[in-house]
């Protein structure tokens, strides 16, 4: 066997390997799925549709992992934030395809869309591409025997796309390994490929609880290494990022991300 | 639980303290940089001493944790009426000393701010008082404000009964401490109700919010709320604020 077969069927072995392994969720879109408090009980409806209807016909269609979220405490609410993951954009189009074709999800669809009264006010969608700091969804440690974790979603702007490839480096030169080292579960950090307010990044961590958030940011905050990471030429907060909002969730039924 | 005795004082110290009127609210919307720093050096050491020379007005300055906007910067005066508001603000402008400190502020190199968005709310006629706690608290308490919008005025006149009737006692209970309730009179996002209560801090929160979702008399209250007035908060934003370390009232 020349050098040259023995690379390429390596490569072949790997991406096989790769192939089989659950979906992480390379390229992901948040669809936020914007209620008012109604008679009509919109967010019940909305919520069994999306958990009930879509979550499961997502995972038969190879989407995943697949997050459902509701506002804990947000500046606009109430909302249902679904997160679809996919491992590469083809297989995006494949996921699509094979849900347009399952017969299950097109009636529960259908039904959703039958009701005479407004299902939401209106739907935003934005489609990520993970950091390549952080390739992959984290949907973290076994939900089994311990309570649902408290998530906060953090949305940075910039100026300018060169800005935010910079804030976007700067996660991947140790922000992200401080969020760890300081006891925050990163669940992704994704850069806006598609969607309104480009250019901008979001991500997502997660706590035990609320303590566990004030805890994590005390920690992150007093940490000397991103204390050296801030401090370098280029990477001050008023030089990358120019507007920060974010929100605090909690995940609803058929959330793999709990 | 914690937020109980507090809110206890709160009320206790209420008593005593004067009846709002008005509520002057002043949302600084800021840039990451150098504007939070020169900001909260001007309203510490200019706007709050000029206010205080004039007239003793219970004020709140507190610094968002949860937005649409960060940093956001919001300062809350409670004035005795439309009137007070009026003449005080006269007077601070008339100070030759105040004019030039604010011109020294703005005049940097950046801009002073973003935006700055004012709102003038008549206070609800159950709108507590606007006090310090006694004891001062250790460390500066958690601030949520609520913005509830109604579609029409009998929906408005239909929540603030439930809040002045019922829902402010239950909201004591379950550990908020009340801060502030009124209604937008000039500003954004009409009719509705602006409301904000404080927490010792975000652990008492989360405890408030679970205690207050299983109360049975709430949960009573809500459904004649409803059945009565139908839903009524058609719209909701809220902002989460810590009090600045500066803040008279924190």
């Amino acid at each position: 066997m020349t050098r040259r077969t023995l690379l390429a069927t390596a490569g072949g072995a790997a991406a096989m390997a790769a192939a089989q392994e659950p979906p992480k969720g390379a390229f992901f879109e948040l669809r936020y799925f914007y209620m008012r408090n109604s008679k009509s009980n919109m967010v019940q409806r909305t919520t069994g549709f999306v958990s009930g209807g879509y979550a499961p016909a997502a995972r038969r269609a190879g989407v995943g992992p697949v997050g459902v979220f509701s506002a804990s405490i947000a500046p606009e609410a109430p909302f249902l934030l679904l997160l679809s993951g996919y491992p590469s954009l083809a297989a995006m189009q494949t996921s699509l395809e094979k849900l347009a074709a399952d017969a299950e999800y097109q009636k529960a669809q259908a039904e959703y869309n039958a009701s005479p009264d407004l299902a939401y006010v209106r739907m935003e969608s934005t489609l990520f591409r993970c950091f390549p700091s952080a390739p992959a969804i984290e949907t973290g440690p076994a939900p089994e025997g311990r309570a649902a974790r408290t998530f906060e979603l953090r949305t940075y702007e910039s100026d300018n796309e060169g800005t935010l490839a910079r804030k976007i480096k700067m996660f991947g030169e140790g922000e992200v390994a401080v969020f760890r080292k300081s006891g925050m579960q990163p669940v992704f950090f994704g850069e806006a490929l598609v969607g309104p307010k480009l250019p901008r990044l979001t991500y997502m961590l997660a706590y035990p609880d609320m303590a566990g958030h004030d805890k994590g940011w005390a920690a992150f905050g007093a940490d000397p290494d991103w204390q050296k990471l801030r401090a370098q030429p280029g990477y001050a907060d008023a030089e990358i990022v120019s507007n920060i909002s974010n929100a605090f969730l909690r995940p609803a039924a058929g959330s793999e991300i709990r | 639980m914690a937020g109980a005795p507090l809110a206890r004082a709160a009320f206790a110290q209420g008593a005593a303290a004067r009846k709002p009127g008005c509520y002057l609210l002043q949302h600084y919307g800021l840039q990451l940089g150098s504007q939070a720093t020169r900001l909260a050096d001007y309203l510490s050491k200019t706007y709050l001493p000029a206010l205080a020379k004039v007239q003793s007005v219970p004020t709140l300055v507190l610094d968002a944790q949860l937005s649409e906007h960060l940093p956001t910067v919001t300062v809350v005066s409670a004035y005795a009426s439309v009137e007070e508001v009026w003449s005080v603000r006269a007077k601070m402008n008339a100070d030759k000393a105040f004019e030039d400190a604010t011109d020294a502020w703005q005049g940097g190199a950046e801009p002073p701010f973003d935006s700055l968005a004012t709102e003038l709310l008549e206070a609800a006629e159950f709108s507590p008082a606007l006090a310090p706690l006694n004891p001062q608290p250790k460390a500066p308490r958690v601030f949520e404000m609520r913005i509830y919008q109604t579609r029409t005025l009998k929906e408005l006149r239909g929540l603030k009964q439930r809040f002045g009737d019922a829902e402010i006692k239950l909201l004591a209970r379950a550990g908020a401490q009340p801060v502030l309730f009124g209604t937008t009179v000039f500003g954004s996002d009409n009719p509705n109700l602006t409301w904000m209560m404080a927490f010792e801090d975000t652990i008492a929160r989360e405890k408030f919010s679970a205690a207050f979702a299983a109360d049975p008399d709430w949960i009573k209250l809500r459904q004649q709320s409803l059945d009565r007035y139908g839903q009524i908060p058609s719209f909701r934003r809220l902002t989460l604020y810590r009090a600045t370390d500066y803040s008279p009232i924190r």
